[in-house]
């Protein structure tokens, strides 16, 4: 039995039903039913009364102005008071902490973000990128001097290191990243850290540098230490960024962040969000959406389909997108999508087969069948690299000659690309793909044994027709859905039975996990930055399979456990040898490319148009192409928390508390790692243990930071407490440990009398 | 026990009890009914629509891109195309020959599989009843929607249109089979059960010869009942994501048609299509099961609950 | 007397048998799937291209599958689910490890509890009182035209008709929020906090009240009585000169009310599994979102809990109306 519609209980609703006799009444009393009729519609306008519609969930007398509003695209959260950022692996919509909530870009500590539009790195809360020993068995982070925690707090090299430590502590699966990866951490001074790995790697600090997300932040100790790491709620989170976490929908579909006026950010680079308030908030399903975005009750937006995108131009003249007009998708999101082949099963295990199939591809039709009503159209990226200009550059141009062997054409889309404007046509005109050749197609298969049935269709070797399943997704990535379909019906036009079988993403993931596929429109190319390694390039040596058949790993990228390719496998171990910002780490990823293209483990297509909108109603001075182009307009990203820094009200939405003229945010993009020498590391770290005397300086600072924010006479009682640390040794712990419980229990003390003083 | 000659002899009877039945009442309902013979011309419209007409399509409507996307109906497009470039026309008719075959497999299985188990549960009594009521009850107070989504995702590898059609019976038949046993046990307490029983007639023998005729008027109305409850469930399963996407059916027509917003962006012929069918589809049966109920209502007091 | 407590006795046996067999299929189908969990989350992991170190992943495949209680024989592992069962722990939900499943029901119950009961009564009450008036006479125009919208309206599926509802309601006359539960700052009951809830859970309401009230509800009722008053007592009172208003109300409405609330019984039952598509187009924050949600995760402790509640819900409504139904109707015979 049940309300819901048409399924739940139908059984026993239908069965009830018919029997409709005729019986003749002439009696005047239809004004029972008029009176019926009146309560069916009192009732319907009674649950209409409550017309005010604020319908954004805000204080009472926020302005629209004082509000980012941005979406929450996980949706519903099932527990919406769990701020652990670390219980759960992954980034999914298990833990509310990362993803759609804003923790991650309004709260979590991170060391470094890398700006995906240059792949530099930025350093936060690190003050420099960190520097590797002559080996890569070590590094050393430094720290900016005076970050501190949004409660006053500073945050120190004790953080790092009790970070690492909990992380590596704590029971799997929290920190497998630690426990596979950290030796030993210590703090050398009061900001600096040494860290010593397990074995040689100058990418280790990617754990903890955001790329796009899911990056690991840093714990603050004086909250986590003695805390259960997997039950520990931190609620609300202690946050270390602009904003503070000021209200939950119990409901889990919203959360609002307020401006934290004493930001350690603010201090360092003198700038304040402009935005009072930002909201993240989950309206429902795509129409909802839309339909939010043409009310200006969404400010950005993850994507839309190009037909819900279309509902949202028509309505809001003043959108933008990754342009300030049409055409509005974003082209570049970090993974090429498209399909990808079991490398496993015959007869996908043939390079020959694999490559049969890709030019039995009309890439043309799939290119149009993308191009959005508004001119949008995807970048075309036949490697498994994101074509960012600097890509191009270093690796679509060098290789050209050698990709036109395998039949590229790089003007196989050009026209159409052409006459929708697109950003890459005038200055990169190289982006094509392979140019679709049945006959070739029909001649590899042939040399591997096929043949065509008496209906033309195609027969396996072994003689029995051949069927192709297609797995994709179900109710996300529905872009990657109608690749599927399009590809199937290519496919079925060159004489392959195709099947699609879309799945939701629980079942989708798993099916990528374990390899339980012939083909799926997975997306094993995924490149944020111009190192490649960063996302699962390691994965292409054959040393890193460690799985059998049916225990998982299949799926994921290129399986060469089996078969392994020498050749893959030294340029793999090259790398973990090599500066990642070096030539020669640009050298050995595209002889791995080669290789790549020639044994064509996937088929990437294009990263997928996204539109991810940005509402120029309230807000203004959002990132778009190519005028203004700071950073990508991608709102789930932590690095979205650069345009939050940025945008400023426009003046049509009514404001209060909003900054109309945000100072803009001046920070310094630097190298990827540095390489200390021989001698410099031993100075680094074999030097005399540093000066005493540094944190007085700090502790005092921001008990001044303090003062501002409580307004009572904590100060003298405070003021007391000033460590000189003498020894970063054993001591040091102790000693800070013991200042921050000083601290605490003045700052308890204080509260308390500030809370029995009558009000002022 | 000479049950089983004498269930053999009975069976044939009833075969022909019913056969001579089916044909009177059908008959006897067509000539007094106009709302049967209104359901019954709309019913039969969509089924040559969807048996007939959908073998002549010029080409597979579910292929897409062979027609130029998002036009309204015209002359050379009945009734519009989609945004993947397919004929809605087309696809429609091949659409109903699907939602009818999973219909009509429900109806086939789980309406007989109800008739069956109710009545041999009210005939017999005792504790094949109690055994029975409980397996029942069981399939009664499971969630059935999300049951459903679970097996149509546990299958979905092997998923065919017939399978759907079997995996939605399994929550179609405890109900008619609670409603039979109703009808059953208010039968027996009828003098001419317990004449039956005296002449020595076993329970199967007293099910074809006394029940059946009693039941069969409303078991015609069960059939058509649950053809519609099998179309809804497939289009529910769809709406979710969980059906054969890559089929024709008035379910997966829903779902791509809301998929590509066709309700927001103006192409109302895609989406309206298939609701109109199901509507028409469900009018006619309704209009059909009120003729026989119309007809058999005198005779039989049809209880609400089991 | 003896034979009261015989009956009662065979009532709650067949109760408990028809949860056992409710559980254990709810037991056994999701783990037939050739799917889980822990791959779901590791696949997820890749494809999002998260920075692991690759020898990490291995380990946190392997413990995951030790921390789901994924290891070991499914003869083990139903024993397991029965223990906890019986010790009223649902165990941790693994969409959202490591909260226990019972505190995101707890989170979820009350909004399903709060839209359902309200719509379903609402939905039932308009629903009976259209339903029989029109079926009583059903000769006038006003019938035959609410009949002809039931029929029309009935087939409809349901998510389209709940989208042109928040196409409407929401977006053409903006009077409701596009979905959500409530959208308030603030805590501390009022009768701000009374208004955004109800202007949250209106959309939701009606799209459950429309098809209801004027589909199935009134179908129903329409259908029993106009059965009911073709029953020789019905005509021997109309015979006998009563006004309609009497013979309306003394000799139909009983006798339709009977199987009626018994409907109603079985759908406050069902209340427990949710509204999953309502739900789901109008992001409200029940139980039945909660359990697609834990479908499309194969997250077996959530389904697993849900379905509980569900099957408890339904087979205690039974159970109830069963033992209580010979009390209120006296045609009915305890046997």
């Amino acid at each position: 039995m049940d309300l819901d519609g048409k399924i739940y209980g139908v059984s026993e609703k239908i069965y009830m039903l018919p029997i409709l006799s005729s019986y003749r009444m002439n009696r005047k009393t239809s004004y029972i039913a008029i009176s019926a009729a009146l309560v069916l519609v009192a009732a319907l306008a009674l649950s209409a009364v409550p017309v005010s519609y604020g319908q954004l969930p805000l204080p009472a007398g926020v302005p629209r102005g004082d509000v980012l509003v941005i979406e929450n695209h996980w949706g519903t959260y099932a527990n919406p008071n769990n701020w652990n950022p670390i219980a759960s692996p992954g980034v999914g919509p298990a833990s509310i902490a990362p993803g759609g909530s804003g923790y991650q870009q309004l709260c979590k500590a991170f060391l470094w973000y890398i700006n995906t539009s240059n792949s530099m790195l930025i350093p936060w809360i690190a003050a420099e990128p960190p520097i590797y020993s002559p080996d890569f068995t070590s590094l050393i982070v430094k720290l900016r001097d005076g970050v501190y925690w949004n409660d006053g707090t500073p945050l120190t090299a004790e953080d790092v290191v009790f970070t690492l430590k909990y992380l590596k502590e704590a029971p799997a699966p929290i920190g497998v990243n630690e426990k596979a990866s950290v030796k030993d951490a210590r703090a050398l001074d009061r900001l600096t850290v040494l860290i010593e790995l397990n074995s040689p790697n100058p990418r280790w600090h990617y754990f903890y540098a955001v790329i796009i997300y899911g990056a690991s932040g840093i714990l603050p100790k004086h909250v986590w230490q003695g805390k259960d790491p997997q039950k520990f709620e931190d609620n609300p989170p202690t946050c270390a960024g602009p904003y503070n976490l000021r209200a939950v929908d119990p409901a889990g579909n919203w959360f609002l962040w307020e401006r934290f006026d004493n930001w350690w950010g603010s201090k360092v680079f003198g700038v304040v969000p402009a935005a009072k308030y930002v909201l993240y908030i989950n309206h429902g399903p795509d129409e909802a959406k839309a339909l939010a975005m043409t009310k200006h009750e969404l400010d950005a937006l993850r994507t839309l389909l190009p037909e819900q995108a279309e509902l949202v131009i028509k309505n809001n003249p003043y959108l933008k997108g990754w342009r300030a007009s049409a055409p509005f998708a974003w082209p570049l999101d970090p993974c090429v999508k498209g399909i990808a082949f079991q490398t496993k099963t015959p007869p996908f295990d043939k390079r020959e087969v694999r490559w049969a199939l890709a030019y039995a591809i009309d890439y043309r039709t799939i290119y149009r069948a993308f191009v959005g009503i508004d001119k949008s159209t995807p970048t075309p990226a036949a490697l498994p690299v994101i074509p960012h200009a600097a890509d191009i550059e270093t690796y679509y141009i060098p290789l050209l000659d050698y990709l036109k062997q395998y039949g590229y054409d790089p003007e196989l889309v050009l026209d159409i690309a052409r006459e929708n404007n697109a950003w890459w046509v005038e200055k990169y005109p190289v982006l094509g793909f392979w140019k679709q050749d049945l006959a070739k197609a029909e001649q590899l298969l042939t040399a591997q044994g096929f043949k065509r049935g008496p209906d033309g269709k195609w027969l396996l070797p072994d003689g029995t027709p051949w069927t192709i399943e297609i797995k994709t997704t179900s109710g996300f990535e529905m872009e990657s859905q109608r690749i599927a379909f399009l590809v199937a019906d290519q496919w079925r036009a060159f004489g392959i039975d195709v099947k699609v079988t879309p799945l939701e993403s629980g079942p989708f993931s798993t099916s990528y996990s374990i390899g339980d596929f012939q083909v799926g429109t997975f997306w094993p190319g995924c490149s944020q930055i111009l190192d490649l390694y960063a996302n699962w390039f390691n994965r292409w040596s054959s040393k890193y399979w460690v799985q059998k058949k049916g225990e998982g790993g299949h799926g994921t990228g290129w399986n060469t456990k089996d078969a392994p390719i020498p050749e893959l496998d030294r340029i793999v171990d090259e790398l973990e040898r090599t500066d990642p910002s070096s030539p020669r780490a640009f050298e050995l990823y595209r002889e791995a490319l080669k290789i790549w293209v020639r044994d064509l483990p996937w088929l990437g297509f294009f990263p997928t148009p996204f539109y991810t909108f940005q509402d120029g109603y309230a807000w203004e001075n959002w990132p778009t192409f190519p005028e203004n182009y700071y950073m990508d307009p991608v709102s789930w990203w932590s690095q979205h928390l650069f345009v939050i820094l940025k945008v400023k009200p426009t003046g049509r939405a009514p404001t209060k508390d909003a900054i109309m003229d945000p100072k803009p945010l001046q920070v310094a993009n630097t190298p990827l790692v540095k390489i200390a020498s021989a001698a410099e590391w031993q100075s680094l770290v074999g030097g005399p243990p540093p000066a005493a005397g540094v944190t007085t300086v700090t502790l005092r600072e921001t008990v001044t930071q303090r003062v501002t924010e409580l307004r009572t006479q904590v100060v003298t009682q405070v003021q007391t407490q000033t460590v000189t640390a003498v020894d970063w040794g054993m001591l040091s712990g102790v000693a800070a440990a013991v200042g921050i419980v000083l601290l605490v229990v003045g700052i308890a003390v204080g509260r308390a009398l500030g809370r029995r003083r009558p009000a002022q | 026990m000479t049950l089983i000659p004498r269930t053999g002899v009975d069976a044939l009877r009833f075969l022909g009890i019913s056969l001579a039945r089916f044909s009177s009442i059908f008959l006897e309902v067509f000539r007094t009914s106009r709302a049967f013979r209104v359901g019954l011309i709309i019913f039969t419209v969509t089924i040559v629509l969807g048996v007939a007409v959908s073998s002549f399509s010029p080409f597979d409507p579910r292929r897409w891109y062979l027609v130029p996307p998002n036009k309204p109906p015209s002359l050379e497009f009945p009734l519009g195309t989609t945004t993947n470039g397919q004929d809605v026309f087309w696809l429609l008719t091949w659409s109903i020959k699907n939602s009818l075959i999973i219909g009509l497999i429900t109806a086939m299985v789980a309406s007989h599989v109800g008739l069956i188990l109710g009545m041999l549960a009210g005939a017999r009594g005792g504790l094949a009843d109690r055994i029975l009521m409980i397996l029942t009850d069981s399939f009664v107070v499971i969630p059935s929607l999300p049951t459903l989504i679970l097996l149509a995702v546990l299958l979905r590898d092997v998923m065919t249109i017939p399978l759907m059609g079997l995996i939605i019976s399994i929550f179609s038949w405890p109900w008619p089979s609670r409603q039979v046993r109703a009808m059953v046990l208010s039968l027996r307490e009828r003098d001419f059960i317990a004449t039956s029983i005296f002449s020595g007639y076993g329970v199967l023998g007293r099910v074809f010869r006394d029940y059946l005729p009693f039941i069969l008027p409303w078991h015609l109305v069960n059939l058509t009942n649950t053809v519609l409850f099998a179309i809804s469930s497939e289009a529910a399963l769809a709406v979710i994501g969980v059906s054969i996407l890559s089929e024709a059916t008035l379910g997966v027509m829903i779902y791509w048609a809301l998929n590509y917003s066709a309700l927001f962006r103006g192409l109302w012929w895609w989406l309206i299509s298939p609701v109109i069918t199901i509507i028409l589809i469900f009018v006619s049966l309704f209009l059909i099961s009120k003729g026989i109920s119309d007809y058999s209502n005198p005779r039989l007091r049809w209880q609400a609950r089991g | 007397m003896s034979k009261l407590l015989i009956f009662i006795a065979s009532r709650i046996v067949a109760f408990a048998l028809t949860v056992v067999i409710g559980v254990t299929v709810v037991f056994v189908i999701p783990r037939l799937l050739p799917y889980n969990p822990v791959e779901a989350q590791i696949g997820f992991i890749y494809s999002i291209g998260q920075f692991y170190d690759p020898t990490a992943i291995e380990s946190l495949r392997q413990t995951l599958y030790e921390l789901y209680g994924l290891r070991g024989n499914p003869v083990e592992q139903y024993l397991g689910v029965w223990r906890r069962l019986l010790t009223l722990d649902l165990g941790p939900s693994i969409m959202s490890f490591p909260t226990p499943v019972a505190t995101l029901i707890g989170i979820a119950l009350p909004w399903t509890l709060g839209l359902l009961t309200f719509s379903v009564l609402i939905s039932w009450t308009l629903g009976n009182i259209i339903g029989t008036i029109s079926g009583f006479f059903s000769q006038k125009k006003f019938s035959k035209v609410l009949t002809g919208m039931a029929v029309v309206l009935y087939p409809v599926p349901y998510f389209i008709l709940a989208l042109v509802l928040m196409f409407t309601f929401a977006f053409l006359i903006p009077i409701f929020p596009l979905g959500g539960g409530i959208t308030i700052v603030g805590v501390g009951f009022s009768l701000d906090l009374v208004l955004n809830l109800a202007k949250h859970a209106a959309l939701p309401a009606i799209s459950i009240i429309i098809p209801g009230a004027l589909g199935w509800w009134f179908l129903s009722s329409f259908t029993l009585t106009s059965q009911k008053k073709t029953e020789d007592y019905v005509r021997y009172a109309e015979l006998k000169g009563l006004p309609n208003s009497i013979v309306l109300r003394r000799y139909l409405i009983r006798n339709i009310l009977m199987p009626q609330t018994t409907a109603l019984g079985l759908a406050l039952g069902g209340i427990f599994s949710g509204a999953l598509l309502t739900e789901v187009v109008y992001a409200y924050p029940g139980l039945g979102r909660l359990l697609y949600q834990a479908i499309i995760n194969n997250d077996y402790n959530m389904i697993m809990g849900i379905s509980l509640l569900s099957i408890l819900g339904v087979s205690l409504a039974t159970l109830l109306l069963d033992l209580l139904y010979p009390l209120i109707d006296p045609t009915v015979r305890y046997r």
